[in-house]
């Protein structure tokens, strides 16, 4: 322990610390300044940056003891005095911030940049913004809006990019921040990692660190022996299930008797501080005979490889899915050009910039026994909290880890609370349980709050990815450019358990014909076990991948026919009255025509900008420019024949000023994508009130009903639903009053601008409140279930689902001729959303799907060697920083869907699905090569274009050639 | 997550100070400058030093100052100094340029020169950058001063003649005078460095060349070859060819999860085209201004 002195947002600080702590360290643990965030410990994410003596630093490996005598700014010294700073203000007016995690990182980076620029007494420019700003990532917003919004607070004109919405409601179709954009952009939102509880340790997780083993022993003697060290569960300590899952119950909560990848969990640890922690894990010792492992997803289909899971009668193969419709053979038959090709994509990391934290709380917990107060947070709660374990945690599935948590500490479900914090980023990766059993367990176990923070490292290796895929695709048609057949074979990669490999790659058999009216289609699916890391949900849902092949072979098709790709295209989508590869016949809300023609006009707007005839490619210099076009789908909620329903509950009460407010509840998460600016819209705009006044509390299990899983691009549709009726039957409540004391017929009674109304009478909505409360004796509140519309499981030719969004794509990209360097330097972009209920954070999604994908194109790939990640550590993965970031050029097509609320489907996936194969597709039309692997390597690429080369099947990270596919099972080809 | 592994801290306030604290500990010190390589090495566990050895306390080291013909950058000067220093701008633009391109604003505000030399990773970008300036790193220690020649510096990868006991003071470089140059460095995409080649060139009077590689060999290296050909004449597109083709014979690449050796040869010669044609325009006054992406 050393003194530190040193001045900390205007004050200053003195205080005794260990000289090997950092300064984030500092600042979150001793001072409480929770606004600077951690991402990666690595010097790499940059959401650390704090300003010393003015210049941005990365606190996060910045030693406290270089701040002696500094003076040190945080997030929290911009609105001291609770008026926003003009950054934080143009963040919020151009939704600049979305999950939150890095705004405070962005928002210093950026002031520093501005302080400078004010002081030499220059404007800021666009290129330096990039600069500034290319070492502090963002995966929610894809820049577009971070940039506007440093201009803006640089006081250069820059009003939000905002696509124009058809039909705007009093509240729907309007830009409105996120409810909580307001806490992200001071720094006072809390993240699991940003809560203490008094009394609180840490947690450790013991990992495999092998692909493949047999456990033969488990000591951890001397990890119990160490000062310090609270307590050391393994297997035997698990009270109750002994595994998870969320379609197949399959991931041991602790292993007993082998591991099946690096990442599993052998052992977890609780401990007083980290150094304890980690010198019990080291201390652990675990007897391991090696197995060989299985990493292939095609050889893992032989009937001699090892076994991922013994005892399983398909071997490893999880699932066989197959799609059957018409007749293949007779489709190839009728074509006049046939194109076969075998395509490849990487296993990818979602790379949330919040790593997984979770936090167990004991039941009987109390604060004072460790010289806390009660905290504020359980007052929450409409049930008595204490005789519950409560986890908090980031996750996607709120209500589902109750269940899961509760299996395994064999406890009822009554027993088990979840709280969903903020969440960092998800984007599919936070579905899957991470630490919420472990820190359920160890919290019981030594009855003290327990919290277990994963390092971006533990995260890499652990949490499941998206599928790595083989994908062999023939695609026919006719001369004159029908689709006549479709083909396919996929492999998939899940990794060593289930998760949700099942569902993913249903979802990319279902689609890997695309949007497109075919008439014969055969599509088999593998979904494989192997010994890398698991792999799940990932923005796309397995769609990515079979979309990047299905329009890879349109771009071969449409050359080979002659015909201009977006004509061929045009000829074959989908509309209202065809019938996708399922069988279902679209019934409505089918735009994909409308985006095509707005993509197109973009295109050729761009060149009429420039004076000149549209043009697919052409040169300047060593460079050449391309455009490349693709279209795409997804479908809205789980479908399949799944029940998918969500519940909402609203109430209306009176503030502690007196004014009418609502309040939305439920379990659904917010990860970045702004549901609660939908769930607030929807309770606003049935209600008459403002926007401002309703309030949305999300995540908690003891006072929210079920959302259900924030996946598969549904809580719009679904929660949004629920949020909608609940309000509209708390407004039949207040009606019902109202007409009674206006005596009017409540069918008359309309509710707008606060105000209750009956013809010229307009009566305030607080007194109504008042009213109604009176006589109900409460406040006034509904809960309503919403289910969505039946869908069929595959297979049966019936409706597999409620709704799809449709999407178009062009990309131009720039390709250095002497460097294979590829940048994007904009996308054309039109998608079918139903109806926009926030354009704001509707265009975040948009922008930020496109520029993850776009780092899924070019860059990312979460490399394994011999079942170990090469991908250890961040600086390993490239993600899309500022300057990457293309102009995006975005427009909205509202074909409305019946049940949606305001006709709204979703749109968080479909933005980011038809990326790859448009940039692909311009890097053919720009050099000629035809990249059938992902990601692009400027490196393959340079070297196919010096070859002479017009196909790269082998990009980087990709260890070996693709393994030949096996012929699949002998299927009739009609069924 | 902390540093596990517990050591002494101390921040002397002279150099005297900080040399008796070195030859007391002596393998067992590490001296802290700026610390982003340091402290990354402590958090894995990759060194476990009794001691941590804090020059910030030191009056002095972060200065950058011309002593005569000499310009002397301090052992505490950051990247972020040295680009924004109007000395070093005017007087070796390459450097600066090749500041501009370290990692991101956030290390480049902590991280030193004399911390990169020192560190001697085989992607240290100081080292050919001090090798076609003609730097010599001033050492001192308790039994007294030397100066070493950046071309014998380094001995390997993170491998230095600096002996246990030994302080760097700084880095001394003599006035190159009126020239032009340029530092091209690869990237897989902008502000990326993975596969982190680089090319240096600088174009004194009288036509001698000075051309150096980072990240093709263990230590940064001269290219001899190519001084040699250039040297006393004018630059000609046909030389350029002649020098680019002999890029070949100076590096030998290596292909790795990064990169192919057939890539990396390949970029060498374009960086190298590009770095002679960048330098001799600079040195007549025109050509891309310095910090201009050349790749």
């Amino acid at each position: 322990m050393s003194q530190l002195e040193f001045n900390v947002n205007g004050r200053p600080v003195r205080l005794d610390v260990p000289e090997s702590r950092y300064l984030a360290e500092v600042l979150r643990l001793d001072l409480g300044l929770t606004g600077t965030k951690i991402g990666c410990n690595e010097a790499e994410c940059g959401i650390c940056t704090v300003l010393v003596d003015g210049a941005p630093v990365n606190s996060c490996i910045y030693p406290a003891f270089k701040a002696q005598g500094a003076r040190v700014e945080t997030i929290e010294s911009l609105s001291a005095d609770g008026a926003l700073h003009p950054l934080q203000q143009a963040f919020l007016d151009h939704g600049a911030t979305q999950c939150g995690i890095c705004t405070p990182g962005l928002i210093m980076t950026a002031k520093a940049l501005l302080d400078e620029k004010q002081s030499a007494g220059a404007p800021v420019t666009e290129a330096e913004i990039k600069i500034a700003l290319k070492d502090t990532y963002c995966r929610c917003t894809g820049y577009q809006s971070v940039k506007n919004a440093i201009l803006q607070a640089a006081g250069i004109e820059s009003p939000p990019y905002l696509p124009e919405v058809k039909h705007p409601g009093a509240v729907i179709g309007r830009p409105l921040p996120n409810p909580d954009s307001r806490a992200k952009v001071m720094g006072t939102a809390l993240f699991t990692d940003d809560y203490r509880f008094p009394g609180m340790v840490v947690a450790r997780t013991k990992r495999a660190g092998v692909a493949h083993a047999r456990i033969r022993s488990i000591d951890i003697s001397k990890a119990e022996a160490l000062p310090g060290v609270l307590a050391v569960l393994t297997w035997k300590d698990v009270p109750g299930r002994n595994l998870h899952g969320l379609v197949t119950i399959d991931w041991p909560v602790l292993c007993q008797d082998k591991v099946r990848y690096a990442g599993d969990a052998v052992a977890i640890v609780a401990a007083l501080d980290d150094e304890a922690a980690e010198a019990a894990i080291d201390a652990i010792e675990v007897d391991y005979e090696p197995l060989p492992a299985v990493l292939d997803p095609i050889e893992a289909n032989r009937p001699d490889a090892p076994r991922v899971h013994e005892h399983r009668e398909t071997g490893n193969l999880l699932k066989h899915i197959k799609v059957r419709k018409g007749d293949v053979r007779a489709g190839f038959d009728e074509a006049d050009v046939v194109v076969e090709r075998t395509y490849r994509t990487p296993r990818t990391e979602h790379l949330f910039l919040e790593p997984e934290c979770s936090i167990g709380v004991p039941a009987d917990y109390d604060p004072t026994d460790f010289g806390g107060t009660h905290d504020p947070e359980s007052r929450r709660g409409v049930t008595h909290r204490h005789d519950k374990v409560a986890v908090y945690c980031g996750s996607q599935i709120p209500r589902l880890d109750v269940s899961q948590i509760a299996a395994s500490l064999a406890l009822p479900e009554e027993r088990v609370r979840v709280v969903a914090c903020l969440m960092g980023g998800g984007f599919g990766g936070k579905e899957d349980i991470a630490a919420q059993i472990h820190v359920a367990l160890l919290a019981e176990r030594v009855k003290r709050p327990v919290k277990m923070l994963y390092s971006r490292q533990e995260s890499l290796l652990f949490h499941p990815k998206r599928h790595g895929t083989v994908i062999r695709i023939r695609t026919g048609a006719t001369r004159e450019g029908r689709l006549t057949a479709v083909e396919a074979e996929l492999y998939g990669d899940g990794g060593a358990y289930a998760s949700l490999s099942e569902k993913v790659m249903t979802r990319a058999t279902t689609h890997a014909s695309g949007p497109y009216d075919v008439p014969h289609v055969k599509v088999d699916c593998y979904a494989m076990y192997t010994n890398n890391t698991p792999c799940g949900a990932f923005r796309g849902f397995g769609v990515t991948q079979s979309c990047f092949a299905v329009e890879s072979n349109m771009d071969l098709v449409a050359e080979e026919l002659g015909m201009d790709p977006i004509a061929f295209r045009r000829h074959n989508i989908l509309d209202v009255g065809k019938t996708t590869c399922t069988g279902q016949v679209l019934q409505e809300s089918c735009g994909l025509g409308e985006c095509l023609d707005w993509v197109e006009r973009d295109m050729r707007a761009y060149h009429e900008a420039r004076g000149e005839p549209f043009r697919w490619s052409w040169n300047e210099g060593s460079k050449r420019y391309a455009w490349g076009l693709a279209v795409g789908y997804k479908n809205t909620g789980l479908g399949g024949g799944a029940p998918d329903k969500a519940s909402a509950i609203c109430r209306v009460y009176l503030d502690d000023a007196g004014r009418p407010r609502a309040e939305v509840r439920t379990t659904s998460a917010e990860m970045g994508q702004g549901l609660p600016a939908v769930l607030a819209a929807c309770a606003a705009e049935e209600l008459g009130l403002p926007y401002e006044d309703v309030r949305v509390l999300l995540g908690d299990t003891d006072v929210c009903p079920d959302g259900g899983p924030t996946t598969a691009s549904r809580q719009t549709y679904v929660s949004g639903n629920a949020a909608r009726h609940a309000a509209m039957q708390v407004r039949d409540k207040l009606a019902a009053v109202a007409a009674s004391r206006m005596q009017a017929p409540i069918e008359e009674i309309a509710f707008s601008g606060g105000a209750v109304r009956h013809g010229d009478t307009t009566i305030p909505l607080v007194e109504v409140v008042a009213w109604a409360s009176e006589e109900q004796g409460g406040e006034i509140e509904a809960e309503y279930e919403y289910w969505a519309p039946r869908t069929q499981p595959l297979g049966t030719g019936g409706a597999m689902h409620f709704a799809f969004g449709f999407g178009a794509q062009a990309a131009l990209c720039c390709i250095d001729e002497e460097t294979g360097r590829v940048d994007v330097l904009q996308i054309v972009t039109a998608n079918d959303v139903g109806r926009a209920i926030n354009p704001l954070t509707l265009q975040g999604q948009i922008d930020g799907g496109i520029v993850m994908c776009l780092g899924n194109t070019l860059t990312e790939h979460y490399v394994m060697e011999e079942g170990v990640p090469w991908t250890s550590v961040m600086a390993r993965y490239k993600m899309p920083g500022i300057k990457h970031a293309p102009k995006i050029v975005s427009r909205l097509v509202e074909h409305e869907t019946a049940d949606g609320p305001f006709g709204a489907k979703g749109v968080g996936e479909l933005c980011s699905i038809p990326t790859s194969p448009a940039i692909t597709n311009a890097i053919v039309h720009a050099v000629g090569v035809r990249f059938l692997c992902l990601p692009v390597d400027q490196d393959a690429l340079l070297r196919a274009m010096r070859a002479g080369e017009q196909e790269v099947a082998q990009g980087w990270g990709y260890r070996s050639a693709v393994t030949p596919l096996m012929a699949g099972t002998e299927e009739p080809a009609s069924v | 997550m902390a540093i596990a592994h517990p050591f002494l801290y101390e921040k002397p306030g002279t150099v005297k100070q900080a040399l008796q604290l070195l030859a007391q500990h002596g393998a067992g010190a590490r001296v802290l400058a700026g610390g982003t390589d340091l402290v990354g090495q402590l958090v894995d566990g990759l060194v476990r030093p009794e001691i941590v050895v804090d020059l910030k306390g030191v009056p002095d080291l972060q200065e950058i100052r011309m002593e005569k013909d000499v310009i002397h950058i301090g052992a505490l000067a950051t990247f972020t100094d040295i680009m924004e220093s109007p000395l070093i701008r005017k007087k070796l633009p390459v450097m600066a340029e090749m500041t501009e391109w370290v990692a991101s604003r956030g290390v480049r505000n902590r991280g030193t020169m004399v911390g990169n030399i020192c560190s001697a990773v085989p992607c240290c970008d100081s080292g050919p950058i001090l090798l076609v300036y003609g730097g010599k790193v001033l050492v001192k220690s308790a039994r007294g001063q030397r100066a070493v020649p950046i071309a014998q510096w380094f001995t390997g990868p993170r491998r230095t003649v600096l002996a246990p006991g030994e302080l760097v003071l700084g880095v001394r470089v003599p006035d190159p005078g009126k020239h032009g140059g340029a530092f091209v460095k690869m990237r897989r995409y902008k502000g990326e460095d993975l596969a982190q080649a680089s090319v240096t060139a600088l174009l004194l009077a009288g036509n001698q060349w000075r051309i150096a590689f980072g990240s093709v060999a263990p230590t940064p290296i001269a290219g001899k070859r190519v001084e040699k050909l250039l040297h006393g004449k004018r630059l000609t597109p046909a030389l350029v060819e002649e020098a680019v083709a002999l890029t070949d014979q100076e590096t030998a690449p290596i292909t790795d999860i990064r990169s192919t050796r057939e890539y990396r040869a390949h970029m060498l010669r374009v960086m190298m085209r590009r770095a002679l044609e960048a330098a001799a325009s600079r040195k007549a006054g025109r050509g891309p201004a310095y910090g201009t992406e050349l790749i």
